[in-house]
């Protein structure tokens, strides 16, 4: 007896299924590829088996499926855009396909569902990227000298510095972290007197320091003190496009070209204007390492709304893998793992938020709070208005900016994507 | 059966490579410092690692104490990195002592713990454990609680289940033991609710179920289950002992259900399904770390193998001034020696000799089915000294049972279910 021809529409490993309220999103985490598909009476029972974990990303449509008109058109669309394909079965078992859900048993959630106590031996490598700002003394006066900080490494005023000792009690505790990178800030760097023991100092942390450098404190002399007594370093070099004049820049830029060095030019802009006049500088004067960066400065909204939130079709538009998604629902990649020590002795993981504790405090102790109280590190768009948009977690996660600016999207004006 | 399965194919394009640097940081940050105060033991179990079965090493006999004097430059030496006060960066530490039978020399282990009271640092916490065979664990008991000891205390179980474990005059260990154990439980009942663990040794004679009803009957405690070693021996008499905890537990699980839910013990089909979806899907993360660094496992290094950072877990410091990385590794090849004069060890050296060994392997580990989810430590692979050597729980992917794997998904879509509800956030 010949068996039945069954038809089972098989959704890829890689495809996200999210519905929000009467729509539902199909996204290929591979080539990006992505449809909507509004609810409809005729599909909502296949769909829905399709997000059922059980089913296995599987399910079994009539095998007179294209008579109807809806199913017809979701099982064209799931071929068209390779979200899956229709296979044919003779036999009575059925596909195993794992759907893209992540797994990861150690989430503080559940174990603080399951009364478990969040522990790892080695959290101390969490920790990858340290900024520590050695002095906040600095004699410039920049109209956003508080803004700055908030939203990027960068240079800012305190009335405290670190003593040498001070730095020499700290080189030894960052030689016990796994860090990836140091960044270095001030105030005026070079205008701290024993500032040749500290470069030789984090020469011997053998990874990777930057000292971040406004433009104003620049010059042969300190280029050559760093560079000629460490090897594993670059400089960052801090400029706002809106304040610093181009002669200044010019001039730097003949500064720095005779190092041949590495250094890495950082681009503040707060208008329209000063993004076109970072891209002609930078083709004019070849930089060939540069970054540029959005600042909001108090009164630069209008900027943000036309060139930095996101509209609709950015959102639609957006290109993200299957490991940034699984990373967008459990930590935020901006902050995860940063830590700053400021020339006070607080420490932070972000410069938005309150202090974690002081360099008198125990790391350990620090980082298990920053867990547990879910604070940067964790902040996932997990709000009311991201918990309604169906791009939930195609969307980056919280920056800085958004802290700053105490908004809960990164979208133009917050409102509910729900096509 | 159609299968559709996504493979991890994440390519390493570095060799690993350990640095001196992450090994001296290691050593010096280490957590946990293991003290073999004597190499004497009062007992002659069959199945002993340092007994007649196993390849002995030139540099461990059965006669050797620590002395003091050399106790305490340890000491000294991990009291003060401890006590660097700014910037601390852990909270607490430990010192174990084992041996041989440790409480045989219980005078060093009085004097370890009078002069760490006396140095520690202020706010540094400091633990004491033991593993003991339990012989003197009754004569020594004040002093241990006085100090809070967290003691392992080797059990096999019922008497036929401890049937390998006799003392040197071949007699049987288990009634003056458990007669201990019983009077510790009731004069000491808090101690040993909260202090004392068993470990039990599996073995033909002594099958997991037996071991634990007994425990559960007698204690109200689960023990630790450990096979007998298989590494650095190649005797009959080892196969002969030698039994499979996986096995046994499966067994339980089909035979009597309502025990293995008694003891709380996993579906063993979890394990199977679990390394499924570690294996051949990129959906599982051990820690928040992956989601950065998903080919990070240890310290951008690329190394894959399950083999501790030297001194990443613990030091260990034998009674004849060897260092080792742990006290599970035999003891041919010292990372480092002390003595009188201090401590000597050459993280260079340490360094070329464990990148050796990760490069040898390195190159099966790219097609073992293993590479994500690793559990091998090379130490106990006979041959990891050898020139040309395979891992040998090396399992190339095409060995890989497919069908098995997927028809127990198939068989246990309410366990994938299960897991998926337990993990994922949706």
């Amino acid at each position: 007896m010949q068996n039945k021809v069954q038809y089972w529409l098989c959704i890829e490993p890689h495809v996200f299924i999210w519905q929000v309220n009467k729509s539902v999103l199909f996204y290929n985490s591979i080539n990006f590829q992505k449809f909507f598909f509004p609810q409809q009476q005729e599909t909502d029972t296949i769909i829905q088996k399709l997000l059922d974990p059980a089913n296995f990303y599987s399910t079994l449509i009539p095998n007179n499926f294209q008579t109807n008109s809806s199913l017809a058109e979701l099982v064209e669309q799931i071929t068209k855009n390779k979200i899956g394909s229709i296979h044919t079965l003779t036999s009575e078992k059925k596909p195993i396909i794992i759907p893209p859900f992540y797994i990861f048993p150690r989430k503080l959630e559940r174990l603080q569902k399951r009364k478990i106590e969040f522990y790892d031996i080695r959290i101390l490598d969490y920790i990858q990227d340290i900024t520590i700002q050695l002095s906040g003394e600095c004699g410039c006066n920049c109209t956003a000298c508080s803004y700055y900080y908030k939203q990027i490494t960068h240079c800012s005023k305190s009335k405290s510095s670190f003593s040498l000792n001070d730095i020499k009690n700290l080189v030894p505790t960052l030689q016990l972290l796994n860090i990836r990178k140091i960044n270095i800030v001030g105030g005026d760097l070079f205008s701290i007197p024993f500032m040749s023991e500290v470069i030789m100092l984090f020469q011997s942390l053998q990874t990777l320091v930057i000292y971040n450098l406004f433009y104003k404190h620049i010059t042969s002399k300190i280029l050559n003190l760093i560079f000629n007594n460490s090897s594993n370093t670059l400089v960052k070099i801090l400029i706002d496009i809106d304040e610093a004049s181009e002669e200044e820049i010019i001039l730097l830029a003949n500064t720095v070209r005779s190092f041949r060095k590495k250094i890495i030019w950082v681009l503040s802009v707060a208008s329209a204007h000063s993004l076109y006049l970072s891209e002609r500088l930078i083709q004019q004067l070849k930089i060939k390492e540069y970054e540029i960066y959005p600042i909001y400065k108090g009164d630069n909204l209008n900027f943000f709304n036309k060139y930095y939130f996101l509209n609709e079709s950015d959102l639609f538009n957006l290109e993200v893998s299957k490991r940034e998604i699984h990373a967008n629902q459990v930590i935020n990649k901006n902050f995860f793992g940063k830590v700053i020590i400021k020339s006070d002795g607080n420490i932070y993981d972000n410069e938005n938020l309150s202090a974690l504790g002081t360099i008198q405090d125990n790391l350990e102790t620090l980082i298990y709070e920053l867990i547990n109280k879910k604070k940067s590190w964790l902040l996932i768009r997990d709000n009311p208005t991201c918990n309604q948009c169906i791009y939930k977690y195609l969307c980056p996660p919280p920056s800085n900016v958004e802290l700053l600016l105490n908004r809960e999207t990164i979208c133009k004006q917050p409102f509910t994507f729900n096509p | 059966m159609l299968s559709l399965i996504h493979m991890y194919l994440t390519h390493f394009s570095k060799k690993p490579r350990l640095t001196d640097r992450i090994i001296e940081k290691s050593f010096n940050s280490a957590s946990q410092i293991i003290l073999e105060v004597t190499e004497q033991c009062n007992f002659a179990c069959s199945y002993c690692g340092y007994g007649e079965y196993y390849a002995q090493s030139k540099n461990r006999q059965d006669s050797a104490s620590m002395p003091w004097k050399q106790a305490k430059i340890i000491l000294d030496y991990y009291l003060s990195l401890w006590g660097k006060k700014t910037f601390q960066t852990k909270k607490g530490y430990v010192i174990g002592f084992y041996g041989g039978e440790p409480l045989l020399n219980i005078k060093l282990i009085q004097k370890v713990c009078t002069y760490v009271s006396k140095n520690k640092p202020i706010g540094i916490n400091i633990e004491y454990q033991l593993t003991t065979n339990g012989s003197l664990l009754m004569k020594h008991i004040d002093f241990l609680t006085t100090y809070n000891f967290l003691i392992s205390v080797s059990l096999d179980g019922d008497a036929q289940g401890n049937i390998y474990r006799k003392n040197k005059r071949g007699i049987q260990t288990f009634e003056p033991l458990t007669k201990s154990l019983d009077y510790i439980k009731l004069h000491y009942p808090d101690f040993f609710a909260t202090s004392i663990f068993f470990q039990s040794v599996v073995h033909k004679k002594n099958p997991v179920k037996n071991i634990y009803t007994f425990f559960n009957q007698r204690y109200d405690k689960r023990p630790e289950l450990l096979e007998i070693s298989q590494a650095r021996q190649n005797r009959p008499e080892i196969a002969n002992m030698y039994r499979n905890i996986a096995n046994d537990e499966l067994e339980i699980f089909r035979s009597f259900p309502e025990q293995f839910f008694k003891y709380k013990l996993e579906d063993p089909a979890k394990p199977h399904i679990e390394f499924f979806l570690k294996t051949f899907t990129d959906n599982y993360y051990h820690r928040y770390l992956d989601f950065l660094y998903p080919s990070d496992k240890n310290n951008n290094s690329g190394i894959r193998s399950a083999t501790c950072f030297p001194f990443f877990q613990r030091a260990f410091f034998t009674a004849r001034g060897f260092i080792f990385p742990c006290e599970k590794v035999g003891y041919d090849k010292p990372l480092g020696t002390f003595s009188d004069s201090g401590i000597k060890i050459d993280f260079k050296k340490i360094r070329n000799f464990y990148n050796r060994i990760y490069n040898k392997y390195d190159k099966y580990c790219e097609n073992c089915l293993s590479r994500e989810n690793c559990t091998t430590c090379f130490y106990n692979d006979n041959d990891y000294l050898k020139k040309n050597t395979i891992c040998s729980h090396y399992k190339p992917i095409e060995s890989f049972e497919l069908d098995y794997s997927l028809s127990l998904l198939e068989r246990n879509a309410n366990l994938y279910h299960h897991l998926i509800d337990l993990y994922y956030a949706k």
